[in-house]
């Protein structure tokens, strides 16, 4: 496995084919990738549409390792993008360099750990989440209901 | 004095200044030296964050799953709920209370006393 440092991947032609190419070597979950569509210009909307149905469409796991996406567009509805380099998470920003001895026993365990992670069932663990999250949403609403029939209660006194 | 030790040093001196400079080339530097640390805590620090995201995926979503206290709190609520809402209606309905009150103006207005 390599070390988990930003790997930039530059988007220079709006095309789906050279867009699909570059995106298929890219270490996406492996590795913090960074999709650079800014050279694009006038096309990037364009050009992140087709990351986008890259990802949706091979359904890409951007898992343990988030991909963001560097351009001038202020969001997208799917996609983490950012305006610069400097916005990007410093976590990642390493020089890559040879490991030496203990540094390399670290990174074995750092790729044991990349390995154990690829065993969970994402798409399982996603819908628990989403379930949970809409059932306590529910409860939530409910909960301030009852405040405010309290509230009401309170006012009427006695 | 000084000048016989430098006679005795006398063709001594290239190799003792050559074997200062080796040892200086030898030794790694101080932000070499700073890189590797800093690489070293970065692959600690990732370890962990692995861990903690290993943690939350699998055990917390697997209590979330099987633990859910959805159920229960649900139930405790919509209990709460009905039993405001009976208190509510019993104070609005009251003779004296401000709805009542307000209703009987009302018809007053309308009606006539």
């Amino acid at each position: 496995m390599p070390l988990p440092l930003f790997r930039v991947v530059e988007i220079l032609e709006v095309r789906r084919s050279s867009i699909w190419s570059k995106l298929v070597n890219a270490p996406i979950g492996k590795q913090p990738v960074v999709v650079d569509v800014r050279t694009a210009r006038d096309m990037e909307l364009e050009a992140l549409e087709l990351v986008d149905e890259y990802l949706e469409d091979n359904n890409v796991r951007d898992f343990p390792y988030k991909l963001y996406v560097l351009t001038n567009l202020p969001q997208h509805p799917r996609l983490e993008v950012f305006k610069s380099w400097d916005d990007l998470p410093s976590f990642f920003k390493k020089k890559n360099r040879p490991l030496n001895m203990k540094e390399n026993t670290l990174m074995a365990k750092v790729t044991l750990k990349q390995n154990s992670m690829e065993n969970i069932n994402f798409s399982e663990v996603q819908e628990t989440l989403a379930s949970y999250a809409n059932k306590h949403k529910m409860l939530a609403k409910k909960q301030s209901y009852l405040d405010f029939l309290k509230d009401i209660s309170e006012g009427l006194g006695g | 004095m000084s000048d016989d030790k430098d006679d005795d040093l006398a063709g001594f001196r290239d190799f003792i200044e050559g074997d200062k400079l080796l040892r200086r080339a030898s030794q790694p530097s101080k932000k070499h030296k700073r890189d590797g640390f800093e690489m070293f805590s970065f692959l600690e620090l990732e370890s962990k964050r692995l861990d903690k995201q290993h943690k939350i995926l699998e055990e917390s979503s697997y209590l979330l799953k099987n633990c859910d206290p959805f159920t229960t709190l649900n139930k405790e609520l919509n209990k709460d709920i009905l039993v405001t809402n009976i208190k509510l209606m019993n104070k609005l309905y009251k003779k004296d209370s401000p709805m009542m009150k307000s209703l009987e103006e009302v018809f007053k207005g309308l009606f006539g006393a």
